[in-house]
């Protein structure tokens, strides 16, 4: 034999084996698909896929550490968690559920959230009606509109939040401040806390338009839907405008007079917001309005005792309000392959016993304590809200259309914050924007 | 010394392009013509540029005729996206930012690409060590390297810190969060990045130039800037074709690096059609809306690159 043919007979065998190998793989890969795609009855433990948003790399470890209580109480499901920044969240779960590969579950949030709303998806289809299960009922009744759509529910909340001021209590107390309970109060706070203590009164993390805007909502709870509950369902019907609405005047003059008053560190609108974080944590800042599920963010230092107030909108404390809303969702999507396993982690995560340690272990107010009025020890103050569901109202963040609040209002803040836009022109912008709506 | 008189000194040998030319046409120009390809070998690449990157764009120009969520059927709104596109002040100031970026950073990453080409083609003993300096920060990510100049850029960063501590304290600024100043500030750090990908085209155009050139400029009295003006720039005319080319092209598609640096504020002030077409797609999920943008970005970019070329094609072949 020579070399020729020896040569073409190994480049014959080189190709058989290939097409052998690849022929097993592509059995092997569709073998695979049925056991563990399928909802079998083998002894493979099942595997529900989630996706969730993570704001820092401290918000991971305790949503792994509360659904490995899952996994212990089912050993035959395994939870597997995928986090994705908050940034790209939005993008990387509509992409998957396009391209029909979405986790089982998914972290949603109420009503509009720049995409990952229940308005957001619900209206797609790509979100597994939950109606007939008993446990939506739980839901706490001011979230339940934007907790579903037209009148069907579609994910469970594990945490009922909102827009509040976490305190250094040991600086306060240095300062001899209490929290404020009306704005002037605010003022002299920011005034006092500089000059007893030197440290800045309220951390602002303005670099983000989303940090930007937390204060605008907080206060907005009082001085536009305090006096008008139905503001939001009259502006989506077009009766009113931000321009018309004295209230929104009211309350960017409030977020001017705390600047003038020297209320947040210098340059706030070149803070990122993990920098505004680390001014709470490391004890330069002695406040910070901020959505309550950072709670836990801001309790990595354990010197820091941590206490909370409503941001006040009003110089009458029976006009302020608690905005409030829900992060934390859980949704399943239309296309799992394991619905049984989803409903029934969806119910898990719906009892009161798992909304207690999601609280302890995550730090969050939960859906049970804002039934209870339970709060952690420091949050006292916000009881009497609480208690008294009059005292609440919807953010009103969550039903406007995304680019109102992160496009417009954001920056337009940034932009008023430092002398490069006027009060109307910002409200003419945030009207114009919301009457464009969901347009494109 | 002028470009007339240099065309007068000979690069190629003479005589060999008449030569082929005349052993061409006496074989009535067929026996040179060289194989055709089978169209079987093409096929694969040409299937993938079809499938990767025609389909693709001819799909946007159909989606940007849409409103789209992203997820659910688009319905068709014909040039709506276009008509609100021209009445949306914010994609005007990202459309105004874009232009005003690409042609700093083209101009900027040109003009010390260039320095750097002429100051290291010299004889110098650390020539390579320098190149490969300047040369360096291309092979960083751009992210990465956006990260590092957005910290040193903080209010309290090392910046600010090196000016307060060299008695120039009444200069620090908050660089990224001033409107006024962001814009700029944020050519930086890119032309700290690009100027050496156009040092090396340069140095690779300044190579081919031949010594003649300049020894019979230098007989004729010719001076340094002389020699500049009327060799190297002629000479260098293909390589700034294409460095003009692909740093306007870089410019006007910034994008990873703006949303490190800045995220497009503040107040807006460094958006940029990349970064605006972004938010528009995945933060408020108007998808047809979106490509609409990004149609007009690619038109922008073809359009301004074809004149670029046209032009300095033109220069090129005044310098032949």
């Amino acid at each position: 034999m020579n070399a020729e043919v020896r040569s073409l007979l190994q480049l014959r065998r080189i190709i058989v084996a290939l097409a052998v190998a690849s022929l097993a793989v592509v059995v092997a890969a569709c073998g695979g698909d049925a056991k563990t795609n399928g909802d079998t009855k083998s002894n493979k433990p099942t595997t529900l896929t989630l996706l969730s948003f993570t704001g820092s790399p401290s918000d991971q470890p305790p949503i792994r550490k509360f659904y490995a209580l899952y996994e212990k109480e089912h050993p035959g499901v395994k939870v597997k968690i995928t986090f994705v920044p908050l940034a790209n969240y939005a993008a990387v779960l509509r992409t998957r559920l396009l391209g029909g590969n979405a986790t089982d579950v998914f972290r949603v949030t109420t009503a509009h959230d720049a995409g990952y709303g229940i308005w957001d998806l619900a209206p797609t289809g790509k979100l597994l009606p939950l109606n007939g299960q008993t446990w939506t009922n739980s839901v706490p009744p001011i979230l339940r509109d934007a907790a579903g759509y037209q009148g069907k529910s579609y994910a469970w909340f594990n945490d009922f939040s909102g827009y509040w001021t976490f305190y250094n209590t040991e600086l306060y107390n240095k300062a001899g401040v209490k929290p404020p309970t009306t704005f002037s109060e605010v003022l002299d706070a920011c005034k006092t806390i500089r000059a007893k203590t030197g440290k800045i009164p309220f951390a602002l993390g303005g670099g983000l338009v989303n940090a930007m805007y937390m204060i605008n909502f907080a206060m907005a709870s009082t001085t536009v839907l305090g006096r008008n509950p139905n503001w939001n369902t009259e502006r989506s019907d077009g009766k009113t405008s931000f321009a018309a609405t004295p209230g929104w005047t009211t309350q960017f003059k409030q977020y001017l007079a705390m600047r003038d008053a020297g209320c947040f560190q210098p340059n706030p609108v070149s803070t990122s917001f993990p920098e505004a974080l680390s001014l709470m944590t490391s004890g330069k800042a002695a406040s910070m309005v901020i959505v309550s599920v950072v709670r836990g963010a801001l309790s990595t230092n354990p010197a820091i005792k941590l206490g909370a107030y409503v941001l006040p909108g009003s110089n009458n404390p029976s006009e302020t309000r608690l905005g409030v809303q829900a992060n934390d969702g859980v949704a399943i999507s239309a296309s799992t392959k394991h619905k049984a396993q989803a409903l029934e982690l969806l119910a898990w995560l719906s009892k009161a016993e798992t909304s207690r340690q999601y609280g302890k272990i995550t730090g969050s107010i939960t859906a049970d304590d804002a039934r209870n009025a339970r709060l952690p020890a420091g949050m006292e103050p916000l009881k009497p809200y609480f208690g008294s569901p009059d005292k609440m109202v919807l953010l009103p963040i969550v039903t406007w259309p995304a680019e109102t609040a992160g496009g417009i209002l954001g920056p337009d803040m940034q932009a008023l914050y430092l002398g490069k836009k006027s009060i109307p022109q910002a409200l003419s912008d945030l009207d114009k924007s919301y009457d464009k709506g969901f347009h494109g | 010394v002028t470009a007339g008189r240099i065309a007068t000194v000979e690069r190629r040998p003479p005589g060999r392009e008449n030569s082929q030319r005349s052993s061409s046409a006496k074989h009535g120009g067929r026996a040179h013509r060289p194989p055709s390809v089978p169209w079987v070998f093409a096929a694969p690449a040409l299937t993938c540029a079809i499938v990767l990157y025609l389909l693709p764009n001819v799909s946007a120009l159909y989606y940007s005729l849409t409103q789209w969520d992203g997820l659910t059927h688009p319905s068709f709104r014909g040039v709506g996206n276009f008509v609100d596109l021209y009445h949306d002040d914010g994609a005007r100031r990202a459309l105004r930012n874009t232009l005003l970026l690409a042609g700093v950073f083209a101009l900027a990453v040109n003009v010390i690409g260039l320095a750097l080409a002429v100051g290291t083609h010299r004889v110098l003993k650390s020539r390579n060590f320098l190149r490969a300096l300047f040369f360096a920060p291309l092979v960083i990510s751009p992210l990465a390297v956006s990260y590092v100049w957005q910290y040193m850029l903080q209010p309290e960063g090392p910046v600010n810190a090196i000016l307060g501590g060299i008695g120039l304290g009444a200069l620090e600024h908050p660089w990224l969060g001033d409107p006024t100043t962001a814009l700029w500030v944020l050519v930086i750090p890119l032309v700290w990045q690009f100027s050496g990908f156009a040092m090396v085209v340069y140095l690779a155009g300044l190579q081919g130039i031949p010594e003649e050139l300049y020894e019979a400029s230098s007989v004729d009295g010719a001076s340094a800037l002389e020699r500049f003006r009327s060799i190297t720039l002629p000479q260098l005319a293909p390589s700034m074709t294409v460095v003009v080319a692909l740093s306007t092209i870089i410019g006007l598609r910034l994008f990873d690096q703006v949303l490190a640096l800045t995220g497009g504020g503040p107040a807006n002030a460094t958006e940029t059609l990349a970064t605006e077409l972004y938010q528009q797609a995945f933060t408020f999920t108007r998808f047809g809306y979106a490509t609409a943008l990004a149609v007009v970005l690619s038109a922008l970019i073809i359009a301004i690159t074809v004149v670029q070329i046209v032009v300095l094609r033109r220069r090129e072949a005044r310098y032949a």
